[in-house]
């Protein structure tokens, strides 16, 4: 099947300095949700306001049915777009913003009213429709904002840092009301955010951004259990990071060297080349005494304890270097281990990602 | 607040007040010349103000030469003010610079200037030339205003209403107009202001058969005192008066300067 | 795509300006290095001649010495009267607070012919000062108040007033009260708090609003020919007058280019002096 909406070569500078995109390809299918992940700078709300044509790309075309519409003006392109600051039209009630997109088309009266109507209930903002935006809380300007994008039935729904403005439990709501939504209508969407659980918890594919490049394109688990370069592992969750030498290497793993201590990973390397070694806190455990068995086993002493309600935090000295281990509190008192403890720490050899440095 | 310090601030202000309250006072006067306190007290100086041939033709002039200019400066102002907030033009804070130079020159300056510019182009005693004369200083007003409010309406809800399928034209008459049309009320009315209360620049470019009414009040006055000016002067203060209620009702600036 | 709109949108604004304001000011400036014979007859040339006219001639001396002294004069003047009003109207917590401020400030929008006619009807010999002076026994005849330089002034202090209040407010707002509260628990008298705390910290308004009273009185014209009967001469009036009725443009244009450098720098100085004030 072809891509209902690509972007080749996508390249956007301004003047001299480094390009703020470069060589940007993303192939996108048909009711899919896509969302560009970075931080602040990276690129990402570039390359969404090139999909809506509000910018010309340095280089590169965008393709929507496989039509090239990069030079086809933004009130041509049929993309319904959504602004972190709502950006609804404070001289016109919510109604009259809904039914913009309407008129802009010629539709109005009787059907324009009847589609307006359903795109409020959709976003259950009916009873508001005579208000003004500034009367309305941001979470329902939000949402108020949504049901305008979406009642001229756009190709592609673009999104852009939504839910930045809202509070965390606001946040999670709509987060759950869009994508609910996203998946009824089954529109095309691109969501752009630097909240990695925004990503994780919305997306079929996540494309991860950092200085105006690519990084990772992939669904959410393997973004998560298997990133393709440190900046991902980093930035997703949480990780700690072994500066460490390949001592020996064998078809079912390889042995490493970090401080002075060793431990096996899975995967061929070669021996001599320094890597980067990285394990999410939580597959680690902290155990009285070493257990046996393949788990890798490092001698540790405790730092620092965090009660966290969910989880209980430990900062702890091993193999030269600080680490933070992720542990579910428990009601068992005796696993609960205090500062200044020394006890060892233990992963699965298979958690560990390997990166070379 | 201190008696004393009170007592200053009112004489003060009735320094400040007194030409006005004068003025006002003397204008409802019967007598041939002016006097005040009036002999007479009545409306013969308004009366005889209506059936001044000579103040009527000054007014009509003044008049259209300021719906003109405030049209023109409204029109070409807020083009001006919308390329430089919203285009990417070379030269954004020279070209601001030099539409708001105007204001720091004195207009004697711009008068001696234009005079000998307009005497090369034929402009001096026509429409057209007073037209550009006026505009000169009505402009600047314009622009300021007028960028001040377009940057006040944000990118993002113009862009909105382009993703919604508005084309550019559409974009300024349905989302940014609306928005920015309290500033075009006070624009208007400052627009109009300075090309009707506007002296110097006029003296120097205004010919024998076209004149506006400051400039007639003005050679007047240099030989006779007379209740019909004072009369005139109430009539100009009152539309004063009226401009200022609208620019206020639009800009709220009476909140401004009393913050 | 952009670039050409913006372009095609800011030109008719840039030409006007270009025809009624940029190739005036340059043409001024050439014509003010012509000379003129008697007569009114052009030489073009390209001398500093009617400069050194004007500069060098103890008529025209005069002239400007009376200018600058106009302008100090009444700036000085308009200063004292206009800081307490504009103290008062900055602190009053009164309900007529917006009232008063708009009555002190719009008189700025009535034209200077409409404001000094009303000077003109009470400075007159038979006018409401002469007659209270008169009826308070403490002149026998009228003195006289109008044209002369006296009328001018009095009549340039009311007008500039606006102008300075707006100036000196504009300082005040960036001025702590606490500041003073703190000087009267430290002991100091208000007056004296006054004197060594506020008005110092009012300072950047002040030199604003002197600054933009001096520019506006040294180049008034309106005023002084009104009250001043024609018998007042100053650098705006003398331009008038060599250009319109004397017809020496190339004198007129040098005085009004030295009226512009004098305003240029008067601006400079305020732009140093508000840069370290910013510090």
């Amino acid at each position: 099947m072809p891509p209902y909406l690509e972007l080749k070569g996508i390249a956007k500078s301004y003047g001299d300095g480094a390009p703020t995109v470069a060589g940007f390809d993303l192939a996108v299918m048909s009711g899919e949700f896509i969302t560009l992940l970075g931080p602040s700078g990276c690129g990402k709300t570039t390359v969404l306001r090139i999909i809506a044509g509000l910018l010309a790309p340095t280089t590169g075309t965008v393709l929507l049915k496989g039509e090239d519409i990069t030079a086809r003006p933004t009130h041509l392109r049929n993309m319904g777009f959504v602004f972190q600051n709502y950006a609804l039209f404070p001289h016109l009630s919510i109604e009259r913003n809904v039914a913009f997109g309407l008129e802009m088309r010629g539709i109005s009266g009787a059907k324009a009213h009847e589609r307006t109507g359903r795109a409020l209930d959709l976003v259950r903002l009916s009873a508001f429709r005579g208000r003004r935006p500034k009367e309305l809380s941001g979470g329902q300007q939000q949402r108020a904002a949504l049901a305008r994008a979406l009642v001229i039935e756009p190709a592609v729904l673009l999104l852009d840092e939504p839910l930045s403005n809202l509070d965390a439990k606001l946040r999670e709501e709509l987060r759950d009301e869009i994508r609910e939504i996203q998946r009824r209508l089954g529109i095309t969407t691109i969501f752009v955010t630097h909240d990695q659980s925004e990503a994780l918890t919305m997306s079929d594919r996540i494309v991860v951004m950092e200085g105006g490049r690519v990084e990772q394109v992939a669904n959410p688990v393997d973004i998560y259990e298997r990133p393709a370069t440190p900046f991902v592992a980093g930035f997703i969750g949480r990780t700690n990071r072994l500066q460490a030498i390949v001592r020996a290497s064998a078809a079912e793993g390889a042995t490493l060297a970090a401080g002075d201590e060793t431990f096996t990973v899975r995967g061929a390397l070669r021996a001599g080349h320094a890597v980067t070694a990285m394990i999410r806190p939580h597959r680690m455990r902290l155990a009285k005494t070493a257990s046996g068995g393949d788990a890798n086993v490092l001698a540790a002493r405790i730092r620092k304890v965090t009660f966290a309600g969910e989880t209980i935090e430990y900062d702890v000295e091993a193999a030269g270097t600080t680490l933070l281990v992720e542990s579910p509190t428990s009601p068992v008192e005796g696993l609960r281990f205090a500062e200044g403890d020394n006890v060892s720490l233990c992963w699965d050899p298979a958690d560990t990602m390997i990166f070379p440095r | 607040m201190r008696p004393l310090a009170r007592a200053a601030v009112v004489l003060l202000y009735l320094f400040l007040l007194a030409p006005m309250i004068v003025v006002v006072l003397s204008s409802f006067s019967n007598d041939a010349y002016l006097a005040f306190p009036p002999r007479h007290w009545g409306f013969a100086a308004y009366g005889g103000l209506l059936r001044n041939e000579g103040f009527q033709s000054g007014l009509e002039v003044s008049l259209v030469l300021g719906g003109i200019v405030t049209a023109v400066t409204l029109l070409i102002g807020t083009a001006a003010a919308w390329a430089l907030a919203r285009t990417s033009i070379p030269g954004r804070g020279s070209l601001l610079a030099f539409f708001t130079a105007p204001l720091l020159m004195p207009t004697i300056v711009l008068g001696l200037a234009l005079l000998l510019v307009f005497a090369q182009l034929g402009l001096l005693g026509t429409l057209p030339g007073l037209v550009f004369g006026h505009s000169l200083v009505a402009l600047p007003y314009v622009v300021r205003l007028m960028l001040t409010a377009i940057r006040g309406v944000p990118a993002s809800v113009e862009e909105a209403a382009a993703t919604l399928g508005a084309p550019p034209a559409a974009v300024f008459r349905r989302v940014t107009l609306p928005l920015i049309r309290p500033a075009l009320l006070a624009a208007a009315a400052l627009a109009f202001l300075a090309s009707f209360d506007e002296v110097v620049i006029t003296l120097f470019v205004i010919g024998p058969r076209l004149t506006t009414l400051p400039i007639q009040i003005f050679h007047y006055v240099q030989y006779r005192a007379d209740p019909q000016v004072s009369a005139l002067s109430v009539v100009l203060i009152a539309v004063t008066i009226l401009l200022i209620v609208v620019i206020d009702r639009s800009t709220g600036f009476m909140r401004t300067v009393s913050r | 795509m952009r670039r050409w709109t913006g372009a095609v949108l800011a030109t008719p604004a840039t030409a006007l300006m270009v025809l009624t304001f940029l190739l005036p000011m340059l043409w001024l400036a050439r014509l003010s290095l012509d000379r003129s014979e008697d007569g009114g007859v052009l030489v073009p040339a390209l001398s500093a001649g009617e400069y050194g006219q004007f500069l060098g001639d103890p008529f025209y001396q005069r002239i400007l010495l009376r200018t600058f002294e106009l302008g100090v004069t009444v700036t000085a003047l308009t200063l004292v009267a206009s800081y307490a009003i504009a103290l008062f109207l900055f602190r009053t917590r009164s309900r007529w607070r917006a009232v008063l401020a708009v009555l002190t400030v719009s008189p700025m929008l009535i034209s200077s012919v409409v404001r000094t006619y009303s000077w003109m009807t009470i400075l007159d010999d038979h006018g409401l000062v002469n007659q209270a002076l008169i009826w308070l026994g403490l002149v026998h005849r009228p003195i006289a108040l109008m044209d002369n330089l006296l009328g001018v002034e009095i009549g340039l202090v009311q007008i500039e007033m606006p102008v300075m209040i707006l100036a000196l407010m504009a300082g005040f707002a960036r001025l702590d009260p606490t500041l003073e509260e703190a000087a009267r628990c430290l002991g100091a008298a208000p007056w004296r708090a006054f004197l060594r705390v506020t008005i110092p910290l009012s300072a950047p308004g002040i030199v604003l609003g002197c600054l933009v009273t001096f520019v506006q009185v040294m180049s008034s014209f309106v005023t002084p020919s009104l009250l001043g009967g024609g018998r007042v001469y100053v650098m705006a009036t003398t331009i008038y007058q060599e250009a319109l009725e004397t017809l020496n443009w190339p004198l007129a244009a040098a005085i009004s280019i030295i009226l512009v450098v004098v305003f240029g720098a008067c601006l400079a100085a305020y732009e140093r002096f508000a840069r370290r004030w910013a510090a």
